[in-house]
């Protein structure tokens, strides 16, 4: 099997492209937000457009996730040891590939904008969560860390992964009854 | 590196290609050529009505301005040839910002000749007040509505004086309607809604809106789902080379929010008086000015309600508007007047669609959580099953026990780490190149660290616990040793009586040290015994294999040196010592001696 953690990438190098995935996948919805803000607040002429559109997009979800990485990865590797930096390399990898595939994937929008918001709030999460299982799979049988503790490491980021999104949908939940 | 361009090549292929598509999306731009040929309605016509609408400036909502401006419609209307039956003024009252205010609509019906009692009925309206002055809570900013809403007026007066003029034979009514209260919110077009009649609302097929249609293109939306109307309205303006817009899939998605039920997100088409109408499913129209072929709309919003919304900077800034607004009226009055018009509108009417769950976002995150909440179980039960099958073993503690002289160590298996200790002397080249640290030389200590040779023999010195003296003096082998310590490989020292001398002393001071790890009983009594001393005449039963064979003094390992591999050398009873870590073999019960000496080879702790 391909040691995708083998040769690694400069880190700065990946949290670019991990910073540009964000921007992609967030494109459309930042592209609605500045039209919002842009026609009830007004905006200068040269910032709303395209471009920053789609650089301010993936602001938000990028340093979240680098934050959230940064302190989940070092609780891991407190409890499991191990190769714990292939680990979150390769996490950033999977990452990338999952927010290129929604990217793709939200192209959808200008076919069937209808179910825009439903495409959303529900493949978003589904898309990532599936991305990460398949690649801790992946990860579990590289031995990055060794079998008897790889179970911490599967607790904690899909414990990371699946509280953002549930906190994320339940104040979302209480803003639309509210 | 190649990968990374690969990574790169592939991130930016992805991006130009949704740019693409995105550039690629219609535009709003009609695809046929606009020659003007279908203007029933002449921009001179228009341009005058605008003109003497915008003359009552101050139409503030909720005031006497707007009265005014209701009761100059009123006239219009009555002079276009509407009977006094048809024309009303339909007062409201409502509550703004806790201010009790009224409010009126102004209403003309025209009814064709073959339009029976219950005919369908369609609604072309437009909103007349202003924000000029402060009213109801709501800050005066200047604005005499040029734009918004003169412009819609004077399209909607000039559908209605067309239809007086003209009287084409609808099989329909066709109800002007004149919304008050419409630059603050849609209350007026709510209370018309509210006004009608259950039949009234069941026979309206179609509710038009006219709005700030002075800007740069007048757009025409119907709904963000599929309909009949839509290609309908498409085909009419491709029909008569109008210069009509359509709201296009670049023009952003607001998602998150919604201002028409059944749309699940917003978009600037989705803004006006007409949302009463179709949030309650009758089939609608916006025809509006705008430019929406970019993201940035502040032209647009930095004129609506503002003090730049003025006749003059319209004729100034918009020189179009004129066209503009002949466009839209000419659009709508063709539009009624064409084939398959009622049957196109009926058909959306009774087959609007009911998407009212595609705003319900609670519904989509419940899902989100609950697929979360299904997701941490699950997770759980994969990190049971791999506990299960991967338990994590804890390491066995490891034991360090003082090794007996000369014995075998019988469990190869043990995870005990033992050590066989000498006293090091120069001779020994444990590490190449370093000087042993209990050479004295190497260390350049005192002989005599505590002074104990100072002391008379009386002071309790006297004795020799470890009869080292005894043992060292009957040994034989000290000359070799000392002959080999001439070799160059390692610090030498003199070749005195401090060598014996020297070592009685770091065994002393070996002796005081503490020891290393935990042992059990049995083991701690080995090694006590293994501490005592052995006499000389004993060093023969010393090297029994039945009986535990005690070095002559004990001696703590080197740090960490102790613990690796180490030749071995000859172990010989009272003069040189062994400064090993075997691990593997035990002294537990008694054992060959080993010949060599060798008391391990493995020394690295596992």
């Amino acid at each position: 099997m391909i040691n995708i953690a083998k040769k690694k990438l400069p880190k700065a190098a990946l949290s670019v492209l991990v910073y540009l995935s964000y921007c992609a996948t967030s494109f459309f919805v930042m592209r609605g937000s500045m039209a919002y803000y842009g026609q009830y607040y007004g905006l200068p002429k040269w910032f709303t457009n395209d471009i920053w559109s789609f650089f301010l997009g993936g602001l938000v979800p990028f340093a979240l996730y680098e934050l959230i990485s940064v302190f989940g990865f070092k609780m891991i590797w407190a409890r499991a040891g191990g190769d714990l930096a292939s680990v979150k390399y390769g996490l950033g990898l999977t990452v990338i590939a999952a927010n290129v595939f929604l990217a793709l994937f939200k192209l959808i929008y200008l076919a069937i904008p209808l179910y825009a918001s439903i495409i959303n709030v529900i493949i978003d999460p589904v898309i990532t969560l599936a991305f990460v299982a398949l690649y801790l799979l992946y990860a579990f049988k590289q031995e990055y860390v060794e079998k008897s503790r790889f179970r911490i490491v599967l607790t904690q980021v899909m414990n990371i992964f699946l509280a953002v999104y549930g906190v994320l949908a339940l104040l979302n939940i209480v803003l639309a009854v509210a | 590196m190649k990968r990374f361009i690969a990574i790169v090549c592939a991130l930016v292929c992805v991006i130009l290609s949704a740019f693409a598509m995105a550039a690629c999306a219609d535009y709003g731009a009609p695809e046929y050529s606009v020659d003007g040929s279908g203007l029933v309605i002449s921009a001179e016509s228009v341009a005058s009505k605008i003109e003497e609408f915008a003359a009552i400036e101050d139409r503030t909502t909720y005031t006497k301005g707007e009265k005014k401006a209701a009761t100059y419609l009123m006239t219009e209307l009555l002079d276009f040839g509407y009977d006094t039956d048809d024309v009303e003024v339909l007062g409201f009252s409502l509550t703004d910002n806790n201010y009790q205010v009224d409010s009126q609509n102004v209403k003309a019906v025209y009814r064709s000749s073959v339009a029976g009692e219950n005919a369908k009925n369609v609604i072309i309206g437009a909103y007349y007040d202003n924000r000029y002055g402060t009213t109801a809570g709501y800050s005066g900013v200047g604005s005499t509505g040029a734009i918004a809403n003169c412009t819609g007026v004077a399209a909607t007066l000039a559908i209605a004086e067309y239809l007086q003029a003209q009287k084409p034979a609808l099989d329909y009514t066709v109800t002007i309607v004149f919304f008050g209260a419409g630059a603050v919110s849609d209350y007026g077009a709510q209370h018309y809604y509210r006004g009608m009649s259950p039949a009234d609302r069941a026979n309206t097929v179609l509710m038009v809106e006219l709005q700030r249609l002075g800007f740069e293109h007048v757009y025409a939306f119907s709904d963000e789902r599929k309909s009949r109307r839509e290609p309908f309205f498409d085909g009419v303006a491709a029909d008569n080379k109008l210069d009509i817009y359509k709201p296009t899939q670049k023009s952003p998605i607001m998602t998150g929010m919604y201002a028409l039920e059944g749309i699940p997100f917003y978009r600037w088409a989705h803004t006006g008086i007409f949302a009463p109408f179709f949030n309650s499913g009758i089939p609608t129209l916006n025809l509006v000015g705008a430019d929406w072929e970019t993201l940035d709309v502040t032209d647009n919003d930095r004129v609506t309600i503002t003090s730049a919304d003025t006749y003059a900077n319209m004729l100034k800034n918009y020189p179009k508007y004129a066209e503009n607004t002949a466009t839209a009226a000419s659009f709508m009055v063709k539009t009624l007047e064409a084939d398959g018009f009622l049957a196109a509108m009926q058909y959306d009417r009774e087959n609007f669609p009911d998407t009212d769950v595609l705003n319900k976002d609670w519904i989509w995150y419940l899902v989100v959580l609950c697929s979360v909440l299904i997701g941490v179980p699950a997770t759980y039960l994969v990190n049971a099953r791999l506990a299960k099958k991967y338990p994590i073993v804890a390491p066995q503690p490891k034991t360090v026990k003082m090794a007996v002289f000369g014995m075998d160590y019988e469990d190869k298996n043990s995870a005990d780490i033992f050590v066989d200790v000498k006293r090091v002397s120069a001779l020994d080249d444990i590490f190449p190149g370093i000087p042993n640290n209990d050479a004295p030389s190497a260390r350049g200590d005192s002989l005599d660290p505590f002074g104990l040779d100072a002391l008379p023999a009386s002071s309790g010195r006297a004795s020799d616990p470890f009869d080292m003296n005894a043992s060292d003096r009957s040994d034989t082998t000290q000359p070799q040793i000392k002959e080999q310590a001439q070799e160059p490989n390692t610090q030498v020292p003199k070749e005195n009586d401090s060598q014996e001398y020297i070592s009685q002393e770091q065994e002393r001071a070996a002796d005081a040290a503490p020891q290393i790890g935990e042992a059990d009983d049995n083991s701690v009594a080995q090694d006590e015994r293994a501490e005592q001393p052995v006499p000389a005449d004993d060093a023969d039963k010393a090297e029994s294999p039945d009986k535990p064979v005690a070095p002559k003094t004990p001696r703590t390992s080197k740090p960490s040196a102790s613990r690796t591999a180490t030749g071995g050398s000859k172990s010989t009873s009272g003069t040189t010592k062994r400064k090993t870590v075997s691990a593997g073999k035990s002294v537990h019960g008694g054992g060959k001696s080993n010949a060599d000496g060798e008391s391990g080879t493995e020394g690295e702790e596992k």
